[in-house]
């Protein structure tokens, strides 16, 4: 039974056309592209108990937003081990698990929401589904090599692309889903018409038929940003469902079908096959940048090459992801609160939706362009443009505070765009690039291995994200609560200032609410809280530029003699 | 994790490390398998991850000290001889 899935079974027969291959590839890569889509579930994992807002025992974003970074670890870790197994066992059988792993974490996933045990949440879409990620991204991405040794920078940007472009198709099932089986909590009614008292806790709740009840409240700055609309007042916590743990059980029979059907589309081709036609094109051409030659996969770790695109890779991707991870977060807080008319809860989710487009067209773009500049001038662009671009936020951040016009918007719009085309064309360009540098033989072992490079930029980024937001936001804090009255601070939250670490912790005070009580004119500091990430970001790409402009071709000590 | 990240620079430091970390656990297995270690090239890139991820669990500033002595360990132990890997 299990022979059905072997490579001997699934080697193509004469006139096999090759361009079959691209529908399966791109099935695969937009199921486990979904990853992506992660900063989808955020607003609602983070109100799995208050279900309209976040309520005190509610996960926080910096927790849920450490599962995508799980995901993304293992993703890197199981391609790795995968790329010599992928040689032995062929693409479908790499397919067929990576269906299980991925449709199965979604399931455990989902059983770790409903029953608010956030370890199972990790081990099932993070670890498990990792593995699912990092399996179903090589098997294609090798397997298209092979198939289009004339054209590599296109034959992995197809594929690559399919992974940019699954948020875009998941946004459309994702949030219909939250919104079919989300229910909202009981609404109890106005702030002015219950009596609100402050715990020690720093808990708001207030008293029904003689049991103080935890609620939370729902001001006028946090309409936008619930899931489904209602009303300014007062919920009771404990009641409703917020609805992502059946979206993750539907999600998780949808795409373990799919990915199913399209890893039993997978042929390889026949040993010394090649398009007809087409002969390999001499070393001599782009500077000797094109080897002829084949390095071995575990030689191919000991040359200085390989390292230089570890970090190629690895800053190219930290740079990105740490934006991904929280791109709809960033957009509401930067112009969310100085542009609100525009910048709604829709439009957030439409810019996750241009990220994955943008995403998408970059890896195919870029890829294909890769073959015609060549590989390391393309690279050369991405790290030029990308830290201009990084630089140019904080001053467009800056900006939109003080003059709050949609030029800016535009501006931060378009600035992120060509950021997440780079990001994905770095992602699409390298596979092409290692064979051109360690030669085609065990290419799809060696971007496995390479991987791990997009692991630890699955730590980088959030680390950095997260970290230097915290810090960013409790100044922030600090500076508005300096400059509000205490009185007007004890009429807004029930307790005094000096209690301020309490209900900051129990997320009652929040930059948003400090400035609803603010004295005239100040300027609100949310459209600041990523200016020290940017420039950040901006370093370390210089970093990745000069790993990328002191690349020259492998040692012939490291060549495979036969 | 316990890292006290209290400025970009820290968290620009954290990243170079991890950078070079993960950079030499690989060339230590890249070394191990092309010197056909046997178990040593797979236990002691293992150890070397195990350990180096305890010391970054406990506060980077100590997996400092580790990553110089696990490369001190493997020269120490890894095989003379280099195999020829031929296709």
């Amino acid at each position: 039974m299990v022979s059905v899935l072997l490579k001997d079974r699934i080697v193509a027969a004469p006139g096999f056309n090759r361009w079959l291959i691209v529908p399966a590839a791109l099935g695969i890569h937009l199921c486990i592209g979904s990853v992506y889509a992660w900063s989808l579930f955020n607003p609602s994992l983070v109100k799995r108990i208050g279900i309209v807002t976040s309520s005190a025992d509610d996960w926080s974003l910096k927790s849920v937003v450490w599962v995508f970074t799980v995901a993304i670890v293992f993703l890197g870790l199981s391609a790795a081990v995968a790329g010599k197994w992928l040689e032995k066992v062929g693409p479908r059988m790499v397919g067929v698990v990576s269906a299980c792993c991925w449709g199965g974490g979604f399931i455990i996933g989902g059983f770790g929401i409903i029953s608010g045990q956030l370890w199972l949440l990790y081990l099932g879409y993070g670890v498990i589904g990792g593995c699912g990620l990092g399996l179903g991204y090589v098997s294609p991405v090798s397997t298209l090599i092979r198939w289009f040794p004339d054209r590599r920078g296109m034959a992995t940007g197809m594929a690559i692309m399919g992974f940019g472009g699954g948020a875009m198709i998941a946004k459309f099932m994702i949030e219909p889903l939250i919104r079919l089986f989300h229910v909202p909590s009981e609404f109890l009614g106005p702030v002015e018409s219950l009596t609100l008292l402050t715990d020690e806790s720093g808990r708001r709740v207030v008293e029904l038929a003689g049991v103080m009840r935890e609620v939370v409240i729902v001001g006028s700055n946090d309409i936008s940003n619930m899931i489904m609309a209602g009303s300014e007042g007062v919920y009771l916590v404990g009641t409703g469902t917020v609805g992502v743990a059946q979206a993750f059980f539907s999600l998780g029979i949808i795409y373990f079908v799919i990915m199913m059907c399209a890893a039993f589309a997978y042929r390889v081709p026949a040993e010394g096959w090649k398009p007809a036609g087409w002969e390999p094109p001499p070393e001599s051409s782009q500077q000797g940048m094109i080897t002829q030659h084949h390095v071995h996969i575990d030689e191919a770790l000991k040359t200085p090459q390989f390292y230089q695109l570890w970090v190629v890779l690895c800053f190219n991707v930290t740079a990105g992801i740490g934006v991904l991870a929280v791109a709809k977060t960033m957009m509401k807080e930067i112009f969310g609160t100085t542009l609100p008319d525009i910048v709604d809860f829709g439009f957030a989710s439409t810019y996750v939706l241009m990220i994955s487009l943008f995403n998408m067209l970059g890896r195919f773009f870029w890829a294909s362009a890769s073959d015609y500049l060549g590989r390391r001038n393309t690279y050369w662009i991405f790290f030029t443009l990308g830290i201009l671009l990084y630089c140019s936020i904080p001053y467009t951040a800056q900006q939109v505070s003080i003059n709050p016009t949609m030029v800016w918007l535009v501006y931060f719009y378009a600035a992120t765009m060509i950021i997440f085309t780079m990001y994905g064309g770095g992602f699409a360009t390298i596979p092409a690039y290692l064979a051109d540098i360690f030669g085609t033989r065990y290419v799809g072992g060696i971007h496995g291995r390479l991987l791990t490079a997009w692991s630890s930029a699955g730590v980088f980024g959030p680390v950095a994200i997260t970290s230097l937001r915290e810090i960013s936001v409790t100044n922030a804090i600090n500076d508005l609560m300096s400059k509000i009255e205490p009185a007007a601070f004890q009429a807004k939250f029930g307790a005094s200032i000096n209690n301020a670490e309490q209900l900051i912790a129990a997320k009652t005070v929040t930059i948003t609410k400090l400035m609803e009580i603010a004295p005239p004119g100040t300027i609100d500091p949310t459209s600041g809280l990523y200016n020290t990430t940017m420039y950040l970001m901006a370093v370390i790409l210089f970093i990745a530029l000069i790993a990328n402009a002191t690349m020259r071709p492998v040692n012939s000590k490291h060549h495979m003699k036969n | 994790m316990n890292l006290a990240l209290a400025s970009s620079m820290d968290v620009f430091i954290f990243i170079i490390f991890c950078s070079f970390y993960v950079c030499s656990v690989l060339w230590i297995y890249g070394d191990a398998a092309t010197r056909n270690a046997g178990w040593k090239g797979v236990v002691l890139p293992l150890a070397f991850v195990i350990v180096g991820t305890l010391a970054l669990i406990n506060g980077q500033y100590l997996a400092l000290l580790i990553w110089p002595l696990g490369y001190a360990v493997w020269f120490f132990k890894r095989p003379d001889e280099v195999n020829h890997l031929e296709s």
